[in-house]
This record gives C-alpha cells, structure tokens and sequence, in this order.
C-alpha cells in the first residue's frame, strides 16, 4: 500500500505537474505527449502521476482550467481597479495581452486546441466559462454606458478575434519588424471603438 | 523525412533525390499555400466591379481558402520556419501574399473610403481575420452565434472604424454599403 498523502502534497504536485505539461503539450500537441513523458519530464516513476490523475486527457484539462482560471483572475483584477467603462475596457485589454505574452504556452491550450471530450471535465467547463465571462463583462459595460451599440456576444465576439489574432500572429512573429506592435494595438482598439459606436450603428440600423 | 516517404509510399531515399531536406520540403509547401492563396485573393480581386466589391469579394475569398486548405493556411500564418530567410522562393511568394491581402487597403484608400497608414489597417484587418478564422478552426466560437454573421459584423466595424471623420458620423452611402449582408 502507498502511503497515504496530505492534501498539501496532492495540490503541491497537482501544480507541478500542470507546469511540466504546460510546456510539453504546448510545444509538441497533445497528441505527441504520453503519460512516459511527463512523468520522465517530472523526475518520477512511470505510475506516480497516475495517483493524481486518470490518464493524459485529465492532465491536459487540469492545465487548461488552471489557464483559464490565472487568466480570468488577471482580467478579474484589471477590470475591477478602474470604474470608467472606457479606462476599464483597455485596462482588460491590456491585461489579456499582457497574460497572452507572459504565459504562450497557457494562452495557447486555451483558446488554439481541441480537446475531445471537454464536456466530461466539470472543472474545465467551470474555468471556461468564468474566463469568457471575464472576456465579455466589459463590453456589457461599454453598453450599459451607451459608449458602444450592439449585440453583446456578437461584439465580445469581434472584439475577441480581433484581439486573439493581434496575439498569434505576434507568437509566430508574422507581424512586419518597421510595424510597432502597441501603436498596432491602439489602432485597433480604436477603430473597434468608433466601428461600434453609437454613430456608426444607427447608420447601419438605417 | 522517413515518414513523408512512408506516407508518399516511396523509398526512404526518394525524398532527396528532390529535395535536401524536411525544412526543403516545409519552404516548398508554404511556397505552394501562399502562392494558392494569393491566385484566390486576386482571382476574387480582379473579378469585382468596384472598390468596396473588390473588398468584400477579396474577404470571402480569404476565408474560403482558409476553411477549405486549413492545414496550408496553418502552415503560411501559423508557424516560425527556422532559416526562412534561406529560401528565396518562400520570401517571394510570402511578399506576393502580403502585398495581395494589402492592395484591397490601398484601393479603398485612395478611393477616400478608408483613412490611416495602409500598413496599419492592413495589419488590423488582417488580425481581426486571422483571429476569426483560427478560433472557428479551433472550435471556439460559442455554437449559438452565426459565423456568417460575425465576420459580416467585424468587417462593417472595421471599415467604420477606419472611415474617414465625415463618413463616419453621417449616413453616408459607400461606408454602409461596403460590408452589409
């Protein structure tokens, strides 16, 4: 019989492993991770991640939910540090480039892989959808103060692409060297601003 | 190299009596996709009657060689090529695609549709297009809302976006005419 473990010792290699296949799965897919891999990766026997977790999957969406939830926090803790809509929507903004560039691998599990299967891991389906409520709750503001007209979803939609292409094409260094990169990204904050702007929607409405 | 020769059902020596190796054979196949790539868009360029068609023609081509080449488009916007800079056909065909996806720019630019640095808005709209069509070959966009509908919705942002001030602010024909349903 193995000897039973502490709470603190289960979270503590929980975390360990996350870090570990963080790396792995976002360098080479999950499909070309094995459990042999993490566990040599980890410095411990081929069975000891088995103690913590089922198989591969339930790693891969442990590491995924815990992105979600460090992003969600960071975004959390932008939009509650201001009270103006307008200072509270870049501040988010920020806070997602600034987690998307500190964290690739993280960012990339999120928001660029299929998992199969996602529905049968509650924590992930939690940690999601706390993340693209973040994502959303600040043009839900911009709303509510009439600084944009719209649809909610279709907006944090656009407004998300727009912004996660701005990211992976920095990642693969597509983006033309002469081109500087925060002039780029206020160029589009603004013109997604002005685009949803109540004087552009009631022409459209028109 | 030894699995491209299995999957080309070929010996595993084959390969390189064509190519001098895997990166070889990665640059001739992003030179394939951006090549592709940039005939749609200018196909779809070419075959429009004015300005704002020619925008939204060159938009629909983009996103149908997206979605129907996914893994060419992966290659040519998705991944970092060690040494790119050692194959000259692979720069070329990559610039031939950039300045494809920028003319559309241009044109509406000087057309008075569009104000700012083309290179600026081509980069905008080029991210906002990449990011769409990255998240719906990813399987990320909530199922409730309409793809169709969304990419209509970030083109028409945009290009109000980047209106100049008094096609903004007025219901001015051409703006609202450029990316509507």
């Amino acid at each position: 019989m193995p000897k039973s473990l502490s709470q603190t010792e289960i979270d503590d290699f929980r975390t360990r492993v996350i870090s570990v296949a963080e790396r792995l799965f976002a360098e080479q897919g999950r499909d070309a991770v094995s459990m042999r891999q993490l566990a040599q990766a980890l410095g411990v026997s081929v069975m000891t991640p088995y103690r913590y977790f089922k198989d591969k999957d339930d790693i891969l969406a442990a590491t995924r939910a815990s992105g979600f939830d460090r992003f969600a926090e960071a975004l959390e803790t932008a939009y509650d540090s201001v009270n103006d809509p307008v200072q509270r929507a870049r501040m988010v903004g920020d806070a997602y480039l600034k987690f998307a560039f500190e964290n690739p691998s993280a960012y990339r599990l999120m928001f660029d892989l299929t998992q199969p299967n996602e529905e049968n891991y509650p924590e992930l389906a939690r940690a999601g959808e706390r993340a693209r409520k973040t994502m959303s709750a600040y043009v839900e503001c911009l709303l509510g103060a009439g600084q944009l007209v719209g649809e909610p979803e279709i907006i944090a939609h656009v407004c998300w692409a727009a912004i996660h292409g701005l990211v992976v094409l920095k990642l693969a260094d597509k983006i033309a060297p002469h081109i500087a990169f925060d002039r780029l990204w206020q160029e589009m904050q603004r013109a997604l601003n002005v685009g949803f702007g109540p004087q552009n929607r009631l022409t459209a409405a028109a | 190299m030894r699995h491209l020769a299995e999957a080309l059902n070929v010996s595993v020596m084959t390969p390189y009596r064509y190519f001098s190796d895997k990166d070889e054979i990665l640059a001739a196949a992003r030179v394939s996709g951006f090549d592709r790539f940039a005939d749609a868009l200018e196909a779809a360029h070419l075959a429009a009657e004015d300005c704002a068609g020619a925008a939204r023609a060159v938009a629909e081509a983009y996103l149908r060689f997206a979605f129907e080449n996914p893994a060419a488009y992966k290659l040519m916007f998705d991944l970092s090529q060690p040494n790119e800079a050692a194959y000259p056909d692979l720069a070329r065909a990559g610039a031939r695609a950039r300045v494809t996806m920028g003319a559309y720019i241009k044109n509406l630019r000087d057309a008075g549709l569009l104000v700012g640095e083309p290179e600026i808005v081509a980069h905008v709209f080029w991210a906002a297009f990449h990011g769409l069509v990255v998240l719906k070959l990813a399987d990320k966009i909530a199922p409730d809302v309409d793809f169709e509908h969304l990419w209509r919705e970030l083109a028409r942002t945009l290009t109000a976006g980047f209106a100049p001030l008094d096609i903004a602010s007025e219901t001015s024909e051409p703006n609202l005419s450029l990316f509507a349903a």
